[in-house]
């Protein structure tokens, strides 16, 4: 190992083939015997993912290695780090290697994110002691709080890499190997990241890392290798390889453009009005929107619409079925390909900001010139006041200022919402509880009970993805946030609803990102909380008025 | 580090279980927590199971249908304990690379630790329920003598088997979920063709060659030898399980290699 102290990775001739046996996922034995008699099993091709490849990274350099997908980058990592062990050749690596290859690899969902990191370390050599002396820095770097302690099912994808990243930084190897992990994670958190890189080079430490990111390759890296069909196109500085790579791209994608189209396969999106917002932002993703047709399927009987139903090409093409969960499932399940693949997830409402709130009190067709608009929310408490016969001034004074007598335990409603939304995800293939309950404090999560932003949907829809990556892997280089950027330049709220929250609500809940001076724009108008409220008791009180009226003609 | 093309050879697999004995020692202790984890009693299910069996198999065939063996629950018992041993190793063994699918094909995770784990919480286990064993040696005033020294060669002997075995099952069952059920069944067979509930004198002479001349019939009736008859087992027959098992071991482990990097795809 020391003998070689210049190169820290050094690879020579290596050859990897792949065998595809004619025997399909999942096989029984009643297939299996059906395709032994047609001779079907001998179809033994091989592939080479990678097809003699040589190079040396000198320590303490950095690698990236870049190329389009399938062209063997992730081949050549598992390699490195022992995953694939190489069919020809010979690949050396001196001083000790953390590999971060996969995100969800390597991670039980029933254990706990510590209990995986401990294992995480135990396959890297390391003993329980040396561990126990890392725990706490994992833990710490993760930002993962005490849900370390919680089955890593609970964790958002930001949450597993942080850990996986922790981990595999906690060992301080003299090589690190990245297989795209950056990808996935909020922005503050990817800067630590780098950071640490940029610390791991300063003290002389080697990196490869396979990206997609052209401005992390030109950044970070000392070398820069190109790989196409198993092979190195190119090898050398940043910009030179660079440039030849993109200029390679740029032609390859116009030959291949017109081809690809009629090959299109369908995501259906199945639920409510969420689902229909998430198959919007799918739809204008640029990259899912290339990969597949989006279609959207109501689950309910929306007033003056009919039913948004797939066609039989729809179905019949069906690769990705987002299926919420709700009062009915997909009733077309029995006409879909037999390889779709299902994800459910929840619908996702939140009737702890707005305790009082009641759906809907006269049971009225839309006012839409109104603010509270095509869904007429009441208030339990402004309701009551009017059913005593208080003035709308009084009620609006009493509304704001009478906490004390109405309030209610929101603690209590909070246990109730966390149940709630739990038993949902017990039917769910993703689940966004802990999700929601972590951030609600600190970040507008709803504009209404049941409408959530779109930081809530842009979540749900990574988290789809993320999913649904046996279909499609490059799924997962989707970059949603720039998608929802650009259809909603203004962070817009879903279907022009948007409901204040009563200042006490959310002193109590300690909302952080809460200001009871901004004014709540709405509809096209722009109200104070007084003049909201105002308004709504006004409508409140002449509704009753009209309903009375109604009664007394009966 | 050099990495090479992989040696599927058995002593690669030793080596590589002492570089990773840490980690086989964690999911061991895993495994056990697991199995226990939620139940109010814990660890005494260890012994309660051994002791619910006896408890329904004496019933049924020491009295109601009076298979005729002398203290028939230490005849049970000693029989029966390696034989569950045996069983739980392989059913939980046969789904272990599926169960541990995301630990296979695309981390550094060495997949056939997962094979190996089952067989050796399930040894801890049979470990911990042999003092139970003995209490009821003795409560039925039998004797256990010099042929104890043979136990942890038996039981070695019965850990190879089992993981060789595995080592085939579990890497075909990636590739065909069927045989998760197949196991099932034939484990059932299997069960009433060793003599566990029954003494080999009631097989008829001609067909009791046959019938004690499978592995798994051999090693329980050297485990009966120790516990029940207390005289030493056949020691030509437990040599020829001993090298069998060391081939199913090399050429099972041969095997996995083969398909390692064929699996993840599988999952």
């Amino acid at each position: 190992m020391t003998t070689r102290a210049v190169a820290a990775i050094s690879v020579a001739n290596v050859v990897k083939r792949f065998r595809y046996l004619g025997i399909a996922k999942q096989t029984t034995l009643k297939e299996l015997f059906v395709k032994t008699v047609r001779g079907q099993t001998h179809n033994r091709r091989t592939i080479e993912a990678i097809a003699g490849v040589s190079f040396s990274v000198p320590a303490g350099k950095a690698l990236g290695i870049v190329g389009r997908n399938g062209s063997g980058k992730t081949t050549l990592l598992r390699m490195l780090a022992g995953v694939y062990a190489p069919d020809e050749g010979r690949i050396a690596i001196s001083g000790s290697l953390a590999p971060l290859l996969s995100l969800a690899a390597g991670f039980h969902p029933d254990l706990t994110g510590r209990e995986n990191a401990r294992i995480e370390l135990m396959v890297l050599g390391y003993s329980p002691k040396q561990i126990q002396e890392r725990m706490d820095q994992i833990v710490a770097f993760a930002e993962v709080g005490d849900l370390i302690d919680a089955p890593v099912r609970t964790y958002s994808s930001g949450m597993m890499m942080r850990l996986a990243f922790a981990a595999a930084i906690s060992v301080d190897p003299d090589v690190l190997l990245l297989d795209e992990v950056l990808a996935v994670g909020d922005a503050p958190f990817a800067e630590k990241c780098l950071r640490c890189i940029d610390d791991f080079r300063a003290r002389g430490k080697t990196i490869v890392l396979v990206t997609h990111s052209m401005e992390m390759v030109r950044e970070r890296c000392d070398l820069v290798m190109w790989l196409d069909q198993g092979k190195i196109m190119a090898f050398g500085e940043p910009d030179m390889v660079l440039d030849a790579y993109r200029k390679a791209m740029a032609a390859t994608k116009e030959l291949e453009r017109p081809a690809k189209r009629p090959a299109l396969r369908t995501a259906i999106v199945y639920g409510n009005c969420q689902a229909e917002a998430l198959s919007n932002i799918l739809k204008n993703d640029e990259l899912v929107g290339s990969l597949f047709r989006v279609v959207y399927c109501h689950n309910y009987d929306a007033p003056g619409q009919p039913r948004n139903l797939p066609t039989p090409e729809d179905l019949s093409a069906c690769a990705l079925l987002f299926s919420q969960h709700g009062p009915e499932p997909f009733p077309f399940a029995d006409r879909l390909p037999e390889e779709c693949l299902t994800v459910r997830f929840p619908s996702i409402d939140f009737n702890l900001l707005w305790p009082f709130h009641c759906i809907n009190p006269y049971n009225k067709p839309q006012l839409p010139e109104l603010p509270w608009g095509p869904f007429p929310y009441g208030d339990r408490i402004i309701l009551d006041c009017i059913e005593k016969g208080m003035a709308p001034d009084d009620i609006l004074e009493y509304y704001l200022n009478g906490w004390a007598q109405y309030k209610v335990d929101l603690k209590h409603i909070t246990r109730l919402d966390q149940a709630r939304l739990e038993a949902r995800d017990g039917h769910c293939d993703i689940e966004m509880t802990p999700w929601v309950m972590e951030r609600f404090r600190s970040q507008r999560l709803f504009w209404t009970i049941n409408h959530p932003t779109q930081m809530v949907l842009r979540e749900v829809v990574q988290r789809l993805l993320n999913a649904s990556i046996s279909v499609e892997p490059a799924l997962l280089e989707a970059d949603i946030e720039k998608t929802q950027a650009a259809l909603f330049p203004n962070w817009e709220q879903l279907g022009m609803i948007n409901i204040p929250i009563h200042p006490n609500v959310a002193e109590e809940l300690r909302l952080t990102w809460y200001d009871s001076k901004h004014p709540f724009s709405y509809c096209g108008r722009t109200y104070s909380y007084e003049a909201y409220f105002r308004e709504m008791i006004d409508y409140c009180v002449s509704e009753r008025a009209a309903g009375a009226e109604v009664a007394a003609s009966a | 580090m050099i990495l090479q093309a992989a040696n599927p050879a058995a002593p690669f697999l030793a080596r590589k279980l002492y570089r990773y004995r840490w980690l086989l020692f964690e999911l061991v202790a895993r495994d056990l927590k697991l199995r226990y984890r939620g139940s109010v009693l814990g660890f005494a299910w260890t012994l309660l199971n051994p002791l619910l069996f006896m408890a329904v198999y004496a019933l049924v065939f020491g009295v109601y249908l009076r298979i005729g063996v002398r203290n028939f629950p230490v005849f049970l018992l000693s029989g029966i304990m390696a034989w569950s041993w045996f069983v739980s190793a392989m059913q939980t063994g046969t789904s272990s690379i599926v169960d541990g699918r995301m630990y296979v094909g695309k981390t550094v995770f060495p997949a056939e630790l997962l094979v190996i784990v089952p067989v050796l919480s399930n040894c801890v286990n049979f470990v911990l329920s042999l003092p139970f064993l003995v209490a009821i040696v003795f409560a039925y005033h039998q004797h256990l003598g010099l042929p104890l020294i043979l136990l942890p060669v038996i039981m070695i002997i019965q850990a190879l088997l089992t993981v060789g075995l595995l080592f085939f099952v579990a890497t075909m069952n990636v590739f065909f979920r069927d045989l998760q059920q197949l196991i099932q069944y034939l484990l059932m067979l299997l069960f009433f063709l060793v003599p566990i509930v029954y003494s080999a004198d009631v097989i008829p002479q001609s067909a009791r060659q046959f019938v004690l001349g499978d592995p798994i019939a051999v090693i329980i009736t050297a485990y009966q030898h120790i516990f029940y008859y207390n005289t030493f087992p056949n020691l030509a027959g437990l040599g020829l399980v001993f090298v069998l098992a060391i081939v199913l071991v090399i050429t099972g482990y041969a095997t996995f290699s083969h398909y390692r990097e064929m699996l993840g795809e599988y999952l």
